[in-house]
């Protein structure tokens, strides 16, 4: 079978938790947000897998390039919470240099010679030579594994349905495990935190200008951005502004209704053998048998999972977000936005 | 000798319009106060209006009109224009001003005060130092602000305006209600639209900024769920059954430049059109040409959705166009226009109103060939 793992799903899904626990296991690589910052958020996809092939030097930029919109929430003190790489102290990188995407969460989850990791793969991948993104993605993530004594690699990025196309085309043998949490719970998580707030406020600008204004200097269409937006342009960005700025939970729930609908689309490509669906919940309140579940789909051959599960058990805590503290009004606004997703999910035999 | 006139605003959409119809329908020479952008006055100007004959249908040979009988003054109306005077030929009759600013968002409320009242205020004294016989001044049947009912040819006094555009106009108007000495003539032309026959437009605000504001909302909203709304329409509190007043652009020059030549003593001259969709009519061809359904008519905005509120806060600016029954009255315009008043030629209806919204998308589509994709 495939050592080749990704763990999907909405934003604020729960997969984090996943991440950390399987980081504790013996044969698993665990990679964490890697795609969520080598695409900027999820707003450079398609630039993250580019259609011709590439040499290692161009696949460096990639995967260690200093990225606009991640960058300039170090630079106003609003990064997002699974940052790692100390920005505020760092004497390589901070918030004034900006941090490689790479080194952003993927190599601090990993070790705390991030560094000096990030030197090493440097060197091993600007050595290659022409490649399809495909096979230097393997390369990479294959050399980590090895350099770790890994033989499993699990890659997970918040909010990867998003990217979940891509993944199935770029590694057709890959094994996806599907984290879903509640809509609810998923969209007022998301509310509180400051990388899908500003993919949001992304969304609109770019479809205003036309253009990523984080990409691309275009300011024909300025003239229609509302007043609100202008602070969350590039060159006049207010950490403040960013603060103030207020999406209600049912945004997100619109947005995780999207994401669940159009992830399940893909989902239903990939055969059943290579996927597993879990709900976040199950987790909480049945922790044993849905962690060894995971770990049987994840490593099932490793005599080590017993062990494993011992140990990570005490990891497990329950989440803050509940959407039921929401007043009646949103409450209701919320749940007519996850019921698209929740119709989609309830096809597959997933129930809340 | 050919008589001579002075045009501010040539290179914008009335403007354009208006330089050509004054010479198709005189031998007048043109000078024409334009700004430098990134070529000469000049060029400018006869580009756009060369861009101008070839989307309408004026008939090709009118550039080389232009090239003879259009000169072109640089000028910027947010400095110093009055010492202009010097550089243009004396005994003009006619002076024209068209400049003005579009926008409408608070942010720019110091440049579109500075463009369309004090513009007009040097306009004015740039007239006087020419010793024009009349100045002729381009303004919008939407000084009425939040009036209703039948909206009068006369001058605005008291006006609740809705935004600081119409505000903006309202006080030009009042400066050239206080000249004493100078004959003047001001048009009002309703929401200004294409090309009756050809939907060719070179400013895109208006209806067309509804129209661009409604595919960016779309495309939002497709980036946070795909389809969304394909499926559940936008609620609107607005009026559907009055009528909403679009003009083709033609029409407002023809019918400006014939009045300025009648021998009508009135001052104030309606330029709407007497054919007009209603705005639920209107909305349901936008928003048809987009591919959304319909907007859900809503009494009152309690019944909004944050998605609702989201939208209705980026078109807010159009929501004065959509509420309240305004029937512009048009006695003066008519009586000087005679029988030329009124064609069918230039009736906007939920039928051709499709035609100008579907050209309008396919020049944006060209533009927005490069949105990045979401996934």
């Amino acid at each position: 079978m495939p050592n080749e793992i990704f763990v999907i799903g909405t934003g604020r899904c729960g997969s984090t938790l996943i991440s950390n626990i399987l980081n504790h296991h013996p044969d698993v690589l665990s990679l964490s947000e890697f795609f969520t910052f080598v695409t900027d958020l999820g707003t450079l996809i398609p630039q993250a897998f580019p259609a011709m092939q590439i040499n290692g030097a161009q696949f460096w930029q990639i995967v260690s390039g200093v990225y606009a919109k991640q960058n300039i929430m170090l630079a106003h003190d609003i990064a997002i919470k699974e940052v790692l790489y100390p920005f505020k102290t760092g004497v390589r990188f901070n918030a004034s240099t900006g941090v490689p995407a790479i080194l952003q969460t993927t190599l601090p989850h990993l070790t705390p010679e991030y560094d000096a990791l990030f030197d090493q793969i440097h060197t091993v991948i600007t050595a290659r030579g022409m490649a399809t993104a495909e096979a230097h993605y393997h390369a990479l993530f294959g050399w980590l594994a090895a350099h770790f004594g890994r033989s499993i690699w699990v890659e997970r990025s918040g909010g990867s349905l998003r990217v979940i196309e891509r993944l199935y085309q770029h590694f057709p043998n890959a094994k996806f495990l599907h984290i879903v949490r509640d809509g609810r719970d998923c969209a007022l998580s998301m509310q509180r935190h400051n990388g899908f707030k500003m993919v949001l406020l992304v969304f609109q600008i770019t479809e205003i200008l036309g253009i990523d204004p984080y990409e691309s200097d275009d300011r024909s269409w300025q003239d229609d951005l509302p007043d609100e937006l202008i602070s969350f342009l590039p060159e006049s960005f207010s950490g403040k502004d960013f603060l103030a700025y207020d999406v209600p939970p049912s945004l997100y729930g619109h947005y995780w209704s999207g994401e669940i609908m159009a992830g399940l689309d893909v989902l239903d490509r990939i055969p059943a053998a290579q996927q597993l669906t879990l709900q976040y919940e199950s987790i909480l309140t049945d922790t044993r048998n849905t962690i060894e579940h995971m770990i049987q789909f994840v490593s099932p051959d490793s005599s080590t999972n017993a062990d494993w599960c011992d140990a990570v058990m005490s990891s497990v805590k329950r989440p803050t977000a509940a959407w039921q503290t929401l007043d009646a009004r949103e409450q209701s606004r919320l749940n007519d936005a996850c019921e698209p997703g929740f119709a989609a999910l309830t096809k597959r035999g997933i129930r809340w | 000798m050919s008589e001579k006139i002075v045009i501010t605003g040539g290179t914008g959409f009335v403007g354009t319009h208006l330089i050509l119809e004054l010479l198709e329908q005189s031998d007048a020479e043109l000078f024409c106060l334009v700004r430098a952008k990134n070529t000469s006055a000049e060029q400018r100007l006869h580009l756009q209006l060369a861009q101008v004959i070839q989307g309408s249908d004026y008939a090709p040979e009118l550039i080389n009109q232009v090239k003879k009988r259009c000169h072109a003054i640089e000028a910027d109306l947010q400095g110093d224009i009055t010492s202009l005077a010097t550089s243009i030929p004396s005994g003009v009759s006619q002076f024209w001003h068209c400049a003005a600013s579009l926008n409408y968002e608070e942010r720019f409320a110091a440049e579109i005060y500075d463009i369309n009242v004090e513009g007009t205020r040097k306009a004015l004294a740039l007239a006087r130092a020419l010793n024009v016989d009349c100045l002729n001044y381009v303004s919008t049947a939407y000084v009425a602000g939040r009036n209703t009912g039948v909206i009068l040819e006369s001058p605005m006094a008291k006006v609740q305006s809705s935004n600081v555009y119409e505000n903006s106009k309202v006080k030009a108007e009042q400066l050239i209600y206080a000249e004493q000495d100078m004959k003047f003539r001001i048009f009002r032309p309703s929401i200004v639209i294409g090309h009756s026959r050809t939907y060719h437009a070179i400013n895109f605000s208006g209806m067309y900024g509804f129209l661009r504001r409604l595919i960016q909302f779309k495309g939002m909203m497709a980036r946070v769920q795909r389809g969304y709304l394909e499926r559940e329409s936008i609620r609107m509190n607005v009026d559907p059954d009055v009528p909403i007043n679009l003009v083709p652009v033609d029409k407002v020059a023809k019918q400006a430049v014939a009045i300025a030549r009648s021998d009508s003593s009135n001052t104030i001259f309606h330029l709407t059109n007497r054919t007009v969709p209603t705005v639920g009519e209107a909305l349901e061809v936008l928003f048809s040409t987009v591919g959304l359904p319909p907007p859900k008519i809503v009494q009152d905005t309690t019944q909004y959705a944050w998605i609702d509120e989201k939208f209705n806060e980026k078109i807010e600016f159009y929501k004065s166009y959509l509420t309240g029954y305004k029937q512009f009255d048009r006695s003066a315009s008519n009586a000087a226009l005679g029988e030329h008043a009124n064609t069918t030629r230039y009736a906007v209806t939920a039928n051709n109103l499709n035609e100008y919204c579907g050209w309008y998308c396919a020049q944006l589509a060209q533009t927005r060939s490069q949105v990045p994709v979401s996934r």
